[in-house]
């Protein structure tokens, strides 16, 4: 370490010997003008900005460069941190945990916030450091009652067998490129009447992969569907599921006849994501892959 | 004697507990009509049932707006800004860069260049891309239309020129056959147009119209494919669109074609008019002129040969010309964008009011359902006398129906806390019916999605529009339900954290204080 630099190292906190560079400014950045620092952030949260949503945003800056951001917003008694990000060239330097402890001191006298959390995959290769880093700054892991993602590579699978003409009590499994756009969009009409999640695009939605999404059609009309993309990462995602008021052996059927196409058309080391939207479905994954592999965190630090 | 005394314990035990059954009805309905009583909205003078929903949804969506905006503006005050000069490398998301020409790409422009400038000193390595691009057009449009067919078009007086511009051609090999199944099938549709038109029975050219008006109407030519970069390799293409653009006002005008525009939908109409017939003159001579300064003659695709006299007289005369033709290009293409812009944004709001209105209807019918036959959810919650006053789904039903039941099982918890109980339970009551407005949105707006997919079968620009519109909508009502049902959860963690003694969530503590009230 050269003398210039041992200069400008300043211990951080009698709890946490690691130092930061003290020529790594940390302060708010001017929503309207966010400048420098808005090429840091995600172009979702960017865009938000600009469309006037008051979204906060920390910077750090080093020797006039933009360097690092963080934004979020309050929702209940939490702070929910949507983008963070630091510039390659200036990581290991102290600047993400410069912008959350600067973040912990603006909650700590609102009575209001009691919390920080953050939610990520590391399905972005990006992402993986952020386990050890977050935990280091004493976040906590939280459960998702069972609300993860999960990868995993088709050939992780033994093959699936799910027969072709996949009768199931009065109804058959079909591919959505054998349904017509009329009765998806019924269905979706319906899902959407009783609040189920929905994905980011419609059941006809070009996005879709038409072949691997699945539904149950009972009496000409669909009861139930799992409908593929590629929004993860890119990976094959199991983007939305709606059983209705059918049952778990139509979320086994559904969920195999989608893994059992996609080993037709996809070599085995292809990577499919899929999120549990509760523990019926987590279980259902697990047991489907038991070498699937969670990348979805939740973290949370109790202000 | 015993006996005797057992069987009057066990009267009076029964006498007993049929009281406190009697009781704890009396009880049940009377806070029954307590609760319905709360399902009110207090409406100031003038103000419609709709403004006041309207009200509270953006105060339901504003309290978390506002709360953030505010602290905030707190913490600007606390926290120094900062700001910087440039921003250092690397980003959330990487941008993907456009590609650029390879080193022996370069190198065979410029031998292009060399060979192209023996021709005319206009011309260089783009015209003779360009030239390449236009013959291979025309070489394919000539391939369909034989003599026979030519002669046959002349005999019946039909336009060739609408013929030659909307065949799709075809690629033929030494032998004259279509050089692969492809080609082949391109040719035996064109083969079925030719016919078709030449018959004069517009019956027989009904198909084809229909196909052509989709194309005119699904031609888009910015300015910067008029650009060199991108005129290069495109030419040929570019010359049949703008040509199609033209010629479509001869087939607009053919009198036996009246028939099939009168019958077209008015938003079909009002396009033609702003899409085709308003812009087909912009670019049809400014293609022209295009061409002609790079040395190529586009209708015949032949190079304009010349010398640096010539050139310098087709350069001092086209290059003005080209540069006022491309502002009025500019301007014609603002003009109409703009009202095409507001046709369509007409369009979407007369069928998202269709859909509306059918979603109206029905809920109006489940609302008076659910009181006549005194409905009940699965849980056996009633769910009569709600006292809805928008559009609910069924989830709504079930959420209030379930609260209210929730409230008149815990007759002793209620009693604990009757005041806050009462707050939360009237707050959900209005929260649910306004958020009622922001699901018909979401449904109106997915009608408008499944209208278009069974009326529009081919996709186009048209449909491509008017599903962004609706897709837009449904995007912005999904997301602000999301807000209003995140706060419909705090009110619902809260009334059973009260009622059936659960731990009190984060979000159900939060609500208690946005009502004024405190608990740990």
């Amino acid at each position: 370490m050269d003398h210039d630099m041992e200069k400008n190292i300043v211990p951080e906190t009698e709890e946490d010997e690691r130092a930061w560079d003290d020529r790594m400014q940390v302060g708010m950045v001017d929503d309207a003008d966010p400048g420098a620092f808005e090429p840091l952030l995600l172009p979702q949260v960017a865009e938000a900005l600009r469309s006037g949503e008051p979204i906060t945003v920390l910077g750090i800056a080093k020797e006039g460069v933009a360097c690092g951001a963080l934004a979020g917003y309050i929702a209940g008694d939490c702070f929910h941190v949507i983008s963070l990000y630091v510039a390659p060239d200036y990581r290991r330097q102290g600047g993400a945990r410069r912008m959350i402890r600067e973040l912990e001191a603006l909650i700590g006298d609102d009575p209001t916030i009691g919390a920080v959390e953050i939610e990520f995959t590391t399905a972005e290769p990006d992402n993986e450091t952020l386990l050890p880093f977050l935990e280091a700054m004493g976040f906590l892991q939280e459960s998702d009652s069972g609300r993860n993602i999960y990868t995993f590579a088709l050939g992780d699978l033994g093959q699936m067998k799910v027969s072709k003409v996949c009768g199931h009590e009065n109804g058959y499994v079909r591919p959505f490129s054998q349904l017509s756009v009329d009765l998806l969009h019924a269905a979706q009409k319906r899902s959407v009447a009783l609040g189920t999640p929905q994905p980011e695009q419609t059941l006809t939605g070009k996005e879709l992969e038409r072949e691997l999404s699945h539904a149950l059609v009972r009496d000409g009309r669909i009861e139930a569907y799992a409908a593929v993309d590629h929004s993860c990462c890119g990976m094959l995602t199991l983007c939305a599921l709606w059983i209705g008021d059918s049952n778990r052996v139509t979320l086994n059927t559904l969920v195999k006849s989608v893994i059992a196409r996609a080993q037709e058309l996809y070599p085995p080391q292809t990577k499919v994501a899929m999120q549990a939207v509760n523990d019926q479905s987590r279980r259902l994954i697990m047991k489907l892959a038991p070498q699937a592999r969670k990348v979805s965190y939740t973290y949370r630090l109790t202000v | 004697m015993d006996d005797i005394q057992m069987t009057l314990a066990d009267k009076q035990q029964q006498i007993q507990q049929q009281q406190q059954a009697q009781q704890q009805t009396r009880e049940q309905r009377h806070m029954h009509r307590h609760l319905v009583g709360l399902q009110n909205w207090d409406l100031v003078d003038n103000q419609t049932m709709e403004q006041r929903r309207m009200e509270q949804n953006n105060y339901l969506m504003e309290e978390e707006l506002q709360r953030n905006a505010d602290t905030r503006k707190f913490w600007k005050k606390k926290c120094k800004l900062i700001d910087a000069e440039r921003t250092a490398e690397g980003r959330p998301a990487q941008i993907q860069k456009p590609a650029k020409k390879t080193f022996k790409q370069r190198r065979e422009d410029k031998r292009l260049d060399e060979s192209a400038k023996e021709v005319s000193p206009l011309a260089d390595h783009i015209s003779v891309h360009m030239l390449e691009s236009l013959q291979k057009e025309q070489r394919m449009q000539a391939n369909s239309i034989t003599p026979e067919l030519f002669a046959e078009a002349e005999r019946q007086d039909v336009d060739r020129r609408v013929l030659r511009n909307f065949v799709y051609g075809y690629e033929k090999d030494q032998n004259g056959e279509p050089v692969d199944e492809y080609q082949r099938s391109r040719k035996e549709v064109d083969q079925r147009f030719l016919e078709d038109y030449i018959s004069k029975d517009v019956q027989r050219r009904k198909p084809h119209l229909d196909r052509m008006l989709d194309q005119v109407l699904n031609i888009d030519i910015t300015e910067e494919m008029l650009e060199p970069e991108y005129m290069e390799y495109h030419a040929g293409e570019l010359h049949e669109q703008v040509s199609r653009l033209v010629y479509f006002d001869n087939v607009f005008k053919d009198p036996v074609n009246r028939a099939y525009f009168d019958a077209l939908p008015q938003i079909k109409k009002d396009l033609i008019e702003c899409r085709v017939r308003d812009r087909y003159a912009l670019y049809g001579q400014l293609f022209t002129h295009l061409c002609a300064l790079r040395g190529v003659k586009s209708d015949g695709a032949q190079a304009i040969r010349g010398n640096e006299e010539d050139a310098r007289h087709d350069r001092e005369s086209y290059g003005p010309l080209v540069e006022a033709e491309k502002q009025l290009l500019r301007e014609g293409l603002a003009e109409t964008r703009q009202r095409e812009r507001t046709l369509l944004q007409n369009e979407f709001e007369r069928m998202y009011a269709v859909e509306k209105e059918t979603l109206i209807r029905g809920g109006e019918q489940m609302k008076q359902m659910a009181d006549e036959q005194q409905m009940k959810t699965d849980k056996g919650a009633d769910m009569s006398n709600l006292e809805f006053t928008g559009f609910v789904t069924g989830y709504s039903f079930d959420e209030l129906a379930k609260y209210r039941k929730m409230i008149e099982d815990h007759p002793q918890e209620y009693r604990e806390d009757a005041e806050l109980i009462d707050a939360l339970y009237q707050q959900m009551y209005r929260s649910l019916d306004s958020l009622g407005d922001f699901k018909l949105e979401t449904m109106a707006s997915q009608g408008v999605i499944d209208e278009l997919s069974v009326t529009m079968l081919q996709q186009s620009k048209l449909k491509s529009a008017l599903q962004k519109k609706a897709e837009i909508r449904l995007t912005e009502a999904s997301m602000k339900s999301e807000i209003i049902m995140r706060q419909i959860n705090g009110m619902a963690d809260a009334l059973t954290a009260l009622l059936e003694h659960e731990r009190l969530s984060g979000p159900a503590r939060q609500m208690i204080r946005q009502l004024g009230y405190y608990r740990k």
